[in-house]
């Protein structure tokens, strides 16, 4: 087995049972019968010799499945414009009551003025809709909403996006999420319910206040408020994982109270290329402690280098990692992402001292081999071959050795010729015959070729 | 366990390389395609199955690789190995598969169709563990799911992960230690589920 050591301890039997999967996966090929079965159908691609010659034989083959996709697209197609026509007519632009349905996926429904009663909108439905004073209100998929006789409208679940034209002075426009008021004088704004009954504001534009019984918060556009967990009596304790979202968080208050929603905000942050907004919200996550918190703290450094083109400080933000988190389950990731970056960042000294810590820390690690061999590449290029030797002998030794067997292999014959050693030409033509066609193959040819003694009296 | 084939080191003297057979196949020689399918082939099969295409699909899944594959062989260049070259192919075939499958599953549902009968079972399908396995690895996410696939399975060193997948050496690292992660904590979950 390919060292499955990560899947847990050895007697425990459900990582022996998972290893065990692997093993048979690594050796599901198919039999004689399908293989020839399988040359049979790819022999039509080279069709006579000429790739042009391709075309026939696939078309052939491939014309019914298109035919019948095209024939389902056409036919879903017919259906969504059916059903469209048939909500349609059943929304007069008289005041709506209670309006509940289902309809296929991304079908929108336009309704005029609402007046008092419920809205809902079915799975993969969307409503868009006019409220008294003009206010309009967007339903999202599984929505519902409750408008009072003065036109005040009710979050009860799902997502709901408002457009509230500006309201004359003195007044303000009101929209309920559970015990929660969110006060608006001209703006646009979204709100949310999960299923956790917890209540999510997103502003686009203007200014926005949550209250109960005092002002939460007041949110400018681009920022977000999440309430605390189940603020209601009924709500489930553990609130169900909601959808990432490009969300700003204004202060590490209230709105960070969920883990996953950060989490999930900080990744779609990310996903829109907006590393700073990305790196406050990790940062409110690391205070949060747990699994989460240790995730976030080495996200930091990465964000911070791959992302901000602050190597200095993404090692700082790494080490802080090691500092808080020693036996982190992230913890050789941050070891090596260090080495990697002074590497990147011309601090060889630094980089050596780190990749030798690493060695002597981890013996069992299975990037051993390849911190060996970074180890080994910066002793060569400041020219100590001894301890480069070494180093490319400690990464070859290991049982991971994988990817950096072959320039372990390569560079500790090298060292060998440039310390003179007889055994230099053998090890580069056990090289040579092990990878015939490797990365060092010419390198090796010239080392050969300049000859054992006479190259190491050139030096 | 078997070494896979793309990996295996090929003694020069005896068995073309893959530079020759492709240079061979340009010329027209129908046995040098052949040598290269068959050189490839099972590990194309075992990789698409891994990847989730399901038994019924993987031949179709197998031939439009190798359709790519011959199609484009003109513009290999060799600069990355052809296994790699390959691989590639077959991640981004084995990701039109599963969309496509997805796509006929929501207009079957759409339209009321009946389901298709179940397929005949497999002969490589030689386990209920490997089912399971399966199983567990269709939650994981496709990125997450193809870096390990391509390290547990195929066995690849994380350089040539990194062309397949795309992405930087760290990236194929953090992906696999998230993957390993959650494809443990899943199986602990299922063994505590089991009866």
């Amino acid at each position: 087995m390919n060292g499955t050591r990560w899947t847990g301890d050895e007697n425990d039997p459900v990582a022996a049972e998972l290893g065990r999967a692997l093993d048979e996966a690594r050796e599901r090929l198919p039999d004689d019968v399908t293989l020839r079965r399988m040359w049979a159908r790819a022999a039509l691609a080279e069709g006579g010799g000429a790739p042009d010659e391709l075309d026939a034989p696939v078309r052939r083959a491939r014309a019914p499945r298109w035919l019948g996709f095209v024939t389902g697209m056409a036919s879903t197609a017919a259906l969504a414009v059916a059903c469209a026509v048939w909500l349609w007519p059943r929304h007069p632009s008289a005041p709506v009551a209670v309006a509940t349905r289902t309809a296929p996926a991304a079908v929108e429904t336009l309704l005029g003025p609402t007046a008092e009663g419920t809205i809902r909108t079915g799975v993969g439905e969307r409503l868009a809709l006019t409220l008294a004073g003009g206010t309009e209100a967007r339903l999202e998929s599984s929505a519902a909403m409750k408008v009072d006789r003065a036109g005040r409208a009710a979050v009860e679940s799902g997502e709901i996006a408002f457009k509230v034209p500006h309201q004359p002075t003195g007044h303000s426009y009101v929209v309920l999420a559970g015990p929660y008021r969110v006060v608006v004088l001209g703006t646009r704004f979204s709100l949310r319910l999960d299923d956790a009954k917890r209540v999510f504001v997103d502003v686009q534009e203007g200014v926005v206040e949550v209250w109960d019984h005092a002002r939460l918060a007041r949110l400018a556009p681009g920022e977000t408020w999440a309430s605390p967990e189940a603020p209601v009596a009924d709500a489930p304790s553990a609130p169900a994982k909601t959808r990432a979202r490009a969300v700003a968080v204004a202060s590490p208050g209230p709105a960070a109270t969920n883990v996953d929603d950060t989490e999930a905000a900080a990744q779609a942050a990310l996903a829109a290329n907006e590393p700073t907004r990305a790196l406050a919200l990790y940062r409110v996550l690391v205070q949060h402690g747990g699994p989460a918190s240790e995730n976030a703290a080495y996200e930091i450094g990465k964000i911070l280098r791959d992302r901000m083109g602050q190597p200095a400080n993404a090692v700082a933000a790494w080490r802080r990692y090691r500092a808080d988190h020693p036996n982190g389950l992230l913890r050789v990731e941050a070891d090596v992402s260090i080495i990697e970056t002074l590497v990147h960042a011309g601090d060889p000294s630094g980089a050596l001292a780190e990749a030798n810590d690493f060695v002597r820390n981890h013996p069992d690690s299975e990037r051993r081999a390849e911190i060996a061999r970074v180890a080994g590449d910066l002793y060569r290029t400041r020219g100590d071959y001894k301890r480069a030797l070494t180093a490319y002998q400690i990464a070859l030794a290991s049982p991971q050795v994988r990817d950096a067997a072959e320039p372990a292999t390569f560079h500790r014959a090298e060292c060998l010729m440039r310390l003179d050693d007889p055994s230099g030409a053998e090890a580069t033509r056990a090289y040579l015959r092990r990878w015939p066609s490797g990365r060092f193959r010419t390198e090796a040819e010239r080392l050969l070729e300049s000859g054992d003694g006479a190259f190491a009296a050139r030096l | 366990m078997n070494t896979p084939s793309l990996m295996r080191p090929v003694p020069r003297s005896s068995v073309p390389t893959d530079t020759e057979l492709v240079a061979r196949c340009r010329r027209g020689d129908h046995g040098a395609w052949r040598m290269l399918h068959d050189r490839h082939a099972p590990t194309v099969y075992r990789f698409l199955s891994a990847l989730g295409v399901p038994p019924e699909e993987r031949e179709d899944a197998c031939q439009d690789v190798f359709i790519a594959v011959y199609r484009s062989l003109d513009r290999f260049r060799g600069a990355a190995r052809l296994s790699t070259w390959i691989y590639r192919i077959a991640a981004r075939g084995a990701g039109r598969a599963m969309h496509k499958r997805r796509v006929q599953s929501l207009l079957a549902t759409l339209l009321l169709r009946e389901p298709p009968p179940p397929p005949d079972p497999d002969p490589s399908e030689r386990s209920a563990r490997l089912a399971t396995l399966d199983t567990l690895l269709d939650r994981l996410s496709p990125k997450k799911r193809l870096v390990l696939v391509l390290f547990e399975i195929e066995e690849l060193p994380v350089d040539e992960i990194a062309k397949i997948a795309g992405c930087p050496e760290n990236t194929v690292w953090s992906r696999l230690h998230h993957a390993r992660t959650e494809l443990a904590t899943m199986a602990r979950k299922s063994a505590t589920r089991a009866p």
